[in-house]
């Protein structure tokens, strides 16, 4: 009986997803080619990538769909050409970032007797430098502004951030952390830096685990979110995926 | 015969040999002139007022006004609900056309050029050989240039093609 029940059940839950999947039109060519400009607006550069093929795909299988190329002759040709634009830059940004992660070296305390204040200063005029740089890098392939705030919205731009923000920070406090607190105590003068310099490890070391968990949410709402049929779209609203 | 009706006759015979010349070296009415025209938009989605009319300036360049009261009438739709309707339109080659979750057909609206009227009229399309109402449906172009058609895919029925003489079939000639 039990199987029975088991074989029943399994076959309403086929009969109710066939029927699920009948209820979705196929994405045309416009909703693609919408997608497509959504996707690079918001800087998901792979997206916009993908949602592209897929309408090529899609109006070479069935010329129908673009009567007079349209699409294929006036809509695509500017949006692709922006897209690649914003991939080679998002690409020399994600060889930046490595190698400048690569490249950064703290000051050693033990052999410069280093102070808190030296650390600090090497953080800010490294990150001054690599912000620089890497804006440089930015405004010499991007002219268009447009261009320049879909690109601070990838995850290229986004990591190279990180790297100014908490991963040079995070380098120096790995690389400085327990050396600086070895050489600092027992200086009753230093004392005070010592405390601070140890709360803002701390902090830090919070901030990054709030960051690393936090976007593992949002990873785990956007996957509910496409499970149920549903993105997040411009505005935060919730739209429908075909 | 009399002089007199000798000479009427005369008269009469050179005006019709005149006016039968006349007729043939008339210049030929010539066929209008042709260019290439492609004109059309991609969907346009635009929210239903209160009143039964959308702003075309939801979506410019185009701009304007169109009351959509009479079509929502017949397709039984209230304007007023607390959710407003949001029909689709799409331009095609100088008509516009209308759908919307919930209708029977798809609307098309001849506008009059020089007045601020428009004819319009309803293309029935039968979902499942009933008249089930649109669900979730799009309107596209789909065809060849020679013939372009208007394509609406729906989640509860299989395309439905508004062929060049505004009539709806299963396929775009």
């Amino acid at each position: 009986m039990p199987a029975r029940k088991g074989l029943f059940l399994a076959l309403l839950l086929l009969l109710a997803g066939n029927r699920l999947r009948a209820a979705t039109v196929e994405a045309d060519p416009h909703e693609l080619y919408t997608r497509a400009s959504k996707d690079l607006t918001r800087g998901d550069l792979p997206a916009a990538n993908a949602a592209l093929a897929r309408l090529h795909a899609v109006i070479k299988s069935s010329p129908g769909w673009d009567p007079e190329g349209v699409f294929a002759r006036e809509l695509l040709p500017p949006l692709e050409t922006r897209l690649k634009r914003l991939e080679s830059v998002a690409d020399k940004l994600d060889r930046f970032s490595t190698m400048a992660l690569e490249e950064l070296h703290p000051p050693d305390p033990l052999k410069d007797t280093s102070t808190v204040r030296n650390y600090t200063d090497w953080v800010t005029s490294v990150v001054r430098r690599l912000r620089a740089e890497r804006d440089r890098i930015i405004a010499a392939d991007l002219v268009n502004p447009e261009e320049r705030a879909i690109l601070s919205r990838t995850e290229s731009y986004a990591r190279s951030q990180r790297l100014l923000e908490t991963d040079a920070l995070r380098k120096m406090g790995i690389a400085a952390g327990d050396d600086i607190i070895g050489l600092l105590a027992g200086d009753p003068n230093q004392e005070s830096i010592l405390l601070r310099f140890r709360q803002l490890k701390l902090e830090l070391m919070q901030a990054v685990a709030d960051r690393d968990r936090l976007n593992g949410e949002v990873g785990r709402y956007q996957q509910a979110l496409a499970a149920a049929g549903m993105t997040l779209g411009a505005g935060g609203r919730l739209e429908t995926v075909a | 015969m009399s002089y007199s009706r000798r000479c009427l006759l005369l008269q009469g015979t050179i005006l019709a040999a005149a006016i039968v010349s006349g007729c043939a070296t008339a210049p030929e009415r010539q066929p209008q002139p042709t260019l290439t025209f492609e004109e059309h938009t991609l969907r346009i989605p635009l929210t239903v007022q209160a009143n039964g009319s959308v702003s075309l300036a939801e979506s410019p360049p185009l701009i304007g006004r169109i009351d959509l009261s009479p079509i929502l009438k017949a397709e039984g739709i209230s304007a007023a609900a607390k959710i407003r309707p949001v029909v689709q339109l799409m331009v095609h080659y100088g008509r516009f056309y209308v759908v919307a979750d919930g209708f029977r057909s798809v609307w098309e609206i001849t506008p009059q050029p020089g007045s601020s009227a428009a004819s319009y009229r309803s293309i029935p399309i039968a979902a499942d050989g009933g008249a089930r109402p649109v669900k979730d449906g799009r309107l596209s172009r789909f065809g060849s240039s020679q013939s372009s058609c208007l394509r609406l895919d729906r989640a509860n029925g299989p395309p439905i093609f508004i062929t060049p003489k505004g009539e709806a079939a299963n396929a775009c000639p």
